[in-house]
């Protein structure tokens, strides 16, 4: 078997593919966000830090069961608490209930659940309990600070690069959000605090893969050769940069899962989010960003000639579209050649089509 | 013949030896940050005082007394006056930072009392209080010490809001002499300040022969009679009837301390808990320990297969570079807590990222068919517009999560950033050392060794 070199890969050409497969995720995510906020009344799983109310986890010396937690629960008024046990150790429970407002209420609770169960463990204890404006104010201040960040991130991309440039990233970013959050909201992961954090490193991965590859772009744009078209540059740029944008990812995403396998508990989640997220993250900066920037410069390119006259109009198209079918041509040559021939000579074939 | 850059190698020891002492200064003092650590941690919310009533018509009443009370103020200007407005609904009313100043004096006192030692109490944005004790799980007891701050106010017969603990700069036990005769009668003394003189003078001047109660939130301390007008603003309660002295000492202590503690000038509600048992967090710290270091073999382990000779340089880079970040982050005194060992695994992963830029791009020189000398020179030369770049626009980025953020999102912040710091520095000054004193002394490469290739080769 044969693998093709990447740099031979018509990535550009497939932009509209690329671009339908992200406006699909997109899509998903959206009707997954729907779907969550018909069915619970919330888009995606807020924990206590973002809705208010207290979480506990307990261990106690018996095995728990959920109908009689919650017997006991009821008479606090708490009925409708979310009850866990863990499947394992049915001794681990997990409850989750409506913000207490005589604080007192948490500790006469659990003595009586002690008094079902046995004593709960102190050591391993955790309870949290956040009023409602924590959460408000925790939700404006990210998305806040967020924007600050990359209005400023924008700032530079443009001045550094272009700002076509920055925009691409900015919605291969959005794109790469929306996707995470659409991840979140299938698996239900709960959002709290380190949540926000988890979410804010998939923006900075995501901005810092797309650099990458438009670091290239800038190169190889300064040094363009006549009649070499953007799209052409842009798909050279992309497979040039494809194995370090890969890598540079993998090394991180093995990181993050094998935290996500030793981590424990209390760091699962958070993993989960930037898996998601780094591999949302990479993808768009190969496929959408750049591809984005080649729609964006093609429709400038027939703006720009609709106000030229008609003559030179119609020899440049002829002129484009017999480039094009050369293109198209050599493109398949490549295709059969390198399917049946030993690489080296496709090589050659590559050189002599990019000297053209 | 290019010369071996012996600055570089002086600058990178120093470094490394900053790093080291870095390390090996701090080791037994990492700090750990609650979630970790396991604690109580408690954030208190600081409101104006406000009195509810059931009353519309007690409500009415109360503004009018307060509207008097406001405009006496204004005389007096303390720097409260304009605060003091008619009660509305809600409790949304500016807080001046020195009133916040003091009840966080009033929570220390009172936590200090709880023998708990390193309580850790912060001003969190205008009006919060954050209250961390580490290793302390009894969050129950911590409230009750602390919730004893309730709101201090007194009241008159008809239960109109005359003064509260916000102008009461003293509550002290003391003895005075008895009129009847020379015996000694323990009293609690009233200090006012300037503002509360005035506005105490008023009140009692108005209440002669009735009862001015006395509340810490909604529990009546004790309900003492207006003797007289106190026109000089400090006044002593007396603890008439019967009972022995020694009884009335211990009561008028114990209630010279409650009004002492209830004298803040503001209302303090819980409006965040966290309890964590401490060995959950240790379970946490050895889980995330042990992924770290699989995590960094793991990582070398694909650099090495994936970039042979180069990854063994690179996985030497990611050594140090860890070296230096924890140097770097334990010099300056991190708290670690969950984010920020989310944030030290994303740097061990990106810490990488600049050497493999780099390293793809040296094999791309190569190929075009430059020397090693050549293709490491150039691949530097283009290859760090991406590396600086990326991270800068990064670093950036952090800044600002740093400046804006919460206290958390900071830690998260400073993590990253002093690996985005790291990297650069492993990458910029180690790696690029490496390389190139390699290249001068390497005149014929093995290629595979190095997983190059050229096309002189395949031409």
């Amino acid at each position: 078997m044969q693998i093709r070199p990447i740099r031979e890969w018509n990535i550009i050409g497939r932009s509209k593919l690329w671009l339908t497969i992200s406006i699909i995720i997109i899509i998903s995510s959206i009707a997954a966000l729907t779907f969550n906020q018909t069915r619970t009344k919330q888009p995606l799983n807020f924990g206590i830090d973002f809705t208010g109310g207290v979480m506990m986890r307990l261990d106690f010396e018996k095995e728990a069961n959920v109908a009689e937690i919650r017997a006991i629960l009821s008479k606090y008024g708490q009925g409708n608490a979310t009850i866990q046990l863990d499947q394992r150790d049915k001794s681990h429970a997990v409850i989750r209930m409506r913000k207490i407002n005589n604080s007192e209420d948490t500790n006469k609770i659990i003595t009586d659940l002690e008094g079902k169960f046995g004593k709960v463990n102190r050591e391993t204890l955790s309870i949290d309990s956040i009023g409602p404006t924590i959460g408000a104010e925790l939700r404006k201040n990210a998305i806040l600070t967020v924007s600050i960040a990359l209005l400023l991130i924008l700032i530079y991309i443009s001045v550094r690069f272009r700002p076509k440039f920055a925009v691409a990233t900015v919605l291969a970013l959005v794109h790469d959000v929306l996707a995470t959050i659409g991840i979140l909201a299938i698996t239900k992961v709960q959002l709290n605090f380190p949540s926000i954090a988890a979410l804010l490193s998939v923006t900075a991965y995501s901005v810092q893969d797309s650099i990458v590859v438009l670091d290239r772009l800038r190169e190889n744009l300064k040094f363009r050769k006549e009649k070499q078209t953007f799209a052409e540059i842009a798909n050279r740029s992309v497979t040039e940069t494809w194995t370090r944008s890969f890598n540079t990812s993998f090394t991180t995403i093995i990181g993050v899962i094998v935290l996500a396998f030793f981590g424990g508990v209390a760091i699962r989640d958070f993993t989960t989010i930037l898996v998601a997220g780094l591999i949302t993250g990479t993808y768009s900066s190969i496929y959408i960003v750049v591809p984005l920037l080649v729609l964006w410069e093609k429709r400038e390119e027939r703006v720009l000639r609709s106000t030229i006259p008609a003559k030179i109009v119609s020899g440049e198209i002829k002129e484009q579209r017999a480039q094009r079918m050369e293109k198209a041509r050599s493109i398949k040559e490549e295709i059969a050649k390198t399917a049946s021939k030993e690489p080296q000579k496709s090589k050659k074939k590559k050189k002599r089509s990019r000297r053209r | 013949m290019r010369k071996i850059k012996w600055g570089q190698l002086i600058v990178l020891l120093a470094i490394l030896i900053l790093a080291l002492w870095g390390i090996l200064g701090n080791w037994r003092s990492v700090k750990y940050g609650l979630d970790l650590r396991g604690g109580v941690h408690l954030v208190l919310q600081a409101s104006q005082i406000v009195e509810t009533k059931e009353t519309a018509e007690k409500l009415e009443e109360t503004q009018e007394k307060k509207k008097e009370g406001e405009t006496k103020q204004e005389e007096v200007k303390t720097q409260n006056t304009e605060k003091e407005q008619p009660p509305t609904a809600e409790t949304t009313k500016e807080i001046s930072a020195s009133d916040l100043e003091k009840a966080k004096a009033v929570i220390e006192k009172r936590i200090n009392a709880l023998g708990v030692s390193e309580v850790i109490v912060t001003i969190s944005g205008h009006d919060r209080i954050v209250v961390d004790i580490p290793g302390y799980t009894n969050v129950e007891e911590a409230k009750k010490v602390i919730g004893r701050i309730a709101v201090l106010t007194f009241k008159d017969e008809k239960g109109n809001i005359l003064i509260t603990g916000k102008n009461l700069k003293n509550a002290t036990f003391t003895y005075q002499a008895t009129k009847e005769g020379g015996v000694r009668e323990p009293v609690v003394a009233l200090e006012w300040d300037d503002a509360g003189k005035k506005i105490f003078a008023d009140a009692t001047e108005k209440n002669v022969g009735k009862k001015i109660a006395i509340y810490l939130d909604e529990e009546e301390l004790m309900a003492p009679t207006v003797n007289e007008a106190i026109k000089e603003g400090n006044a002593v309660i007396t603890f008439g009837g019967e009972g022995s002295v020694e009884e009335k000492t211990r009561q008028a202590q114990q209630y010279a301390a409650l009004l002492r503690g209830g004298s803040l000038p503001v209302k303090m509600d819980f409006v965040e808990e966290r309890v964590v048992g401490p060995s959950l967090g240790r379970d946490t710290i050895n889980k995330s320990q042990i992924g770290a270091i699989i995590a960094i073999i793991a990582i070398m382990a694909y650099m090495i297969i994936i970039y042979r000779m180069f990854g063994v340089i690179g996985t030497f880079a990611l050594l140090l570079y860890v070296v230096i970040y924890l140097g770097f982050l334990l010099a300056i005194g991190t708290v670690f807590s969950l984010p920020s060992i989310g944030a030290a695994i994303l740097s061990f992963g990106m810490a990488v990222d600049s050497n493999i830029i780099v390293f793809e791009r040296i094999k791309e020189e190569y190929r075009k068919g430059r020397t090693l000398r050549s293709a490491v020179g150039s691949g530097y030369s283009h290859g760090i517009t991406a590396v600086l770049d990326s991270n800068l626009s990064m670093l950036l980025g952090m800044v600002v999560l740093w400046y804006y953020g919460t206290v958390q999102i900071k830690g998260f912040a400073l993590t990253l950033t002093a690996g985005i710091i790291a990297a650069l520095i492993t990458s910029l000054f180690f790696t690029r050392f490496i390389l190139e004193t390699l290249s001068i002394f390497t005149q014929t490469v093995n290629e595979k060794l190095f997983d190059l290739s050229s096309y002189k080769e395949a031409v």
